[in-house]
């Protein structure tokens, strides 16, 4: 293929990269510590591409000793490269929701070793100035929860919803992806929720203001978020949690 | 004229290929139940966050490769090369200390001193110990686990088993080892100039520039493979349910072979992969946290379809096989006796 594609492929990549750093999909993507990798690669790959504009020197003419005994660039090497271009550009940017929960492990209680907090809430406030997230409760409550100290709190999360169909009616999971490297490794948490007479779909995200009790399933105790006010809310800029 | 076809030809497979890419999601759009589509959206996002991720470390790797091939030279390599077989692995081992490189940047920067003279053995205990024993991730395990046991197992395991098997490497062929591209690179007298002998011709800039687009052919031949390994990856992601591994946590021997699978189709960064087995640790054996942590840079989905641009594929299978075999027997041993 023409040599004019090399340097096209790797500009439309660095320009593929700079749309969504550009439009803040690249969260949807990637945690946010990584971000500054994707703006040195847009820059390293403009630069190289820019390259390949050059006048070659006459050396180089003579000896062909840039040829490197690159493999010429066949369809099937430009097709595979434009490949994640082709479907960056045809399907909208999503960040994973409930339809990629089937094959993951969901979790309402952290495998992490965190040391607890006693007031979620007011931690996150102090620790980052921001609202409380689902993380702050399911790191909280800790793999065996002392549900009466958290019992009355108030919480004020948002998340996606996912109703399972194993679930009692009026109650559904509000759920938050963590993400530590990409979306390879994200990880489902969640907290159910009960909210009696509200209507709400799969995928639909929302804010969920209400107060903790303790619920018992069988010979299981887990945190029960109560309901007082859900409202539907567009998705956030950084649709996931980071650790 | 037969060139000119040949150009033409390939432009065309191109172009349809495109098409055919857009046709078929727009098929899927349309005629996918909602569900479905909502997966196929899923993994074209999970597809795009490995590639993602992995794009800058192999824009990484490519430019170390192109700033090789064009200024250091095969007299260089050969005069610090040791000659001694289990030296010279440790020698390998050792330059992973110095590349701030992952699973997806160490390939190119081995081809590239595999073309100047590296010594088989030195290279393959590069290209296995360079992933966990580089800077960034030496850091990152540091963050996820302090001082502490799992800190210096990995290190010293995943060392000790990347010298092992680079020194093996020292008694194979290298036409029964490299890909005939890679030989035939290799003994070209042409790639064989050095900065010596090139330097009077040209400036450093323009040498400079010529190592970017040596860098943009090796990213591109790269590319290649990791997009199948991405795909490979994102599809595994989407088909194989979490809770199948998972259920494999307990037990000495299941827990490793649970967590080193889990490894290989996760394709994580091995920059970050201390963060994720953070996850593990409650829930798996030390010995099965230990094997992710080793095995997982070395080897997994996306390494592996790039390292079929470099070695034959006796090679690759040598290459899964034997960090397979040596980071189980050690794990389970871990479990064994320090459990």
């Amino acid at each position: 293929m023409s040599k004019v594609f090399r340097p096209l492929l790797l500009a439309g990549l660095a320009i593929f990269l700079y749309q969504r750093l550009a439009d803040g999909t690249i969260h949807f993507y990637i945690n946010r510590r990584f971000v500054w990798l994707i703006w040195v690669a847009v820059g390293a790959l403009l630069l190289i591409a820019l390259s390949y504009t050059l006048p070659k020197p006459d050396s180089d003419k003579e000896t062909e000793h840039a040829h490197d005994h690159a493999i010429p660039l066949s369809w099937v090497t430009a097709s595979l490269v434009a490949l994640p271009l082709l479907l960056g550009w045809s399907i909208a940017p999503q960040p994973l929701g409930m339809a990629a929960l089937v094959n993951r492990e969901m979790s309402s209680a952290p495998a992490f070793d965190f040391a607890p907090a006693a007031n979620p809430a007011q931690q996150a406030v102090e620790a980052r100035g921001e609202a409380e997230t689902i993380l702050d409760w399911v790191m909280a409550f800790g793999p065996r929860p002392d549900l009466p100290a958290f019992a009355g709190q108030p919480a004020d999360v948002t998340g996606f919803v996912y109703r399972h169909p194993d679930m009692p009616p009026d109650t559904w999971f509000i759920s938050r992806y963590l993400v530590m490297c990409c979306v390879a490794d994200a990880t489902p948490i969640s907290l159910v929720v009960y909210a009696p007479g509200v209507e709400v779909a799969d995928d639909m995200w929302v804010q969920v203001r209400g107060h903790f009790a303790a619920e018992t399933v069988g010979e299981i105790t887990t945190p029960l978020l109560i309901a007082d006010t859900v409202t539907p809310i567009d998705p956030p800029a950084q649709p996931y949690l980071y650790y | 004229m037969t060139s000119l076809t040949h150009t033409v030809r390939q432009r065309n497979y191109f172009m349809l290929f495109l098409l055919a890419i857009l046709a078929t999601v727009f098929l899927l759009r349309v005629y996918l139940p909602t569900l479905l589509w909502q997966r196929t959206q899923a993994f074209v996002t999970i597809f795009l966050g490995i590639f993602i991720e992995a794009v800058p470390f192999l824009v990484a790797g490519a430019l170390v490769s192109g700033l090789i091939a064009e200024f250091v030279s095969p007299d260089f390599l050969q005069r610090f090369s040791p000659r001694h077989p289990l030296s010279a692995a440790m020698a390998g081992g050792a330059l992973g200390l110095t590349f701030p490189v992952c699973e997806c940047g160490v390939v190119p920067v081995t081809r590239r001193l595999y073309r100047k003279g590296l010594p088989l053995s030195t290279g393959i205990a590069f290209l296995l110990a360079a992933p966990v024993v580089n800077p960034v991730v030496i850091a990152s395990t540091y963050a996820t686990y302090g001082w502490s046991y799992i800190f210096w197992w990995r290190m010293g395991a995943a060392f000790v088993i990347a010298v092992l098997i680079g020194t093996l490497f020292h008694w194979a062929k290298p036409d029964s080892v490299l890909r005939p591209e890679e030989q035939e690179a290799a003994h070209c007298a042409c790639c064989a100039l050095d900065a010596e002998e090139d330097a009077p011709a040209l400036s450093r800039a323009r040498r400079f520039w010529r190592a970017l687009t040596v860098a943009g052919d090796e990213f591109l031949e790269m590319t290649h493979y990791l997009v199948i390994g991405c795909l490979l990856a994102a599809a595994m992601q989407v088909i194989v349910p979490q809770s199948v591994l998972l259920a494999w946590g307990q037990g000495p021997v299941l827990s490793v072979l649970a967590l080193m699978v889990l490894a290989f189709v996760l394709s994580v960064c091995s920059t970050v992969d201390a963060f994720i087995s953070l996850a593990f640790i409650n829930t798996f054996s030390p010995g099965a946290v230990l094997a992710f942590l080793v095995f997982g840079p070395m080897v997994d989905i996306k390494s592996l379809l790039l390292f079929r641009q470099v070695f034959s594929r006796r090679t690759i299978v040598y290459l899964v096989m034997l960090p397979l075999l040596l980071t189980g027997i050690f794990a389970v041993a871990f479990n064994i006796v320090g459990g």
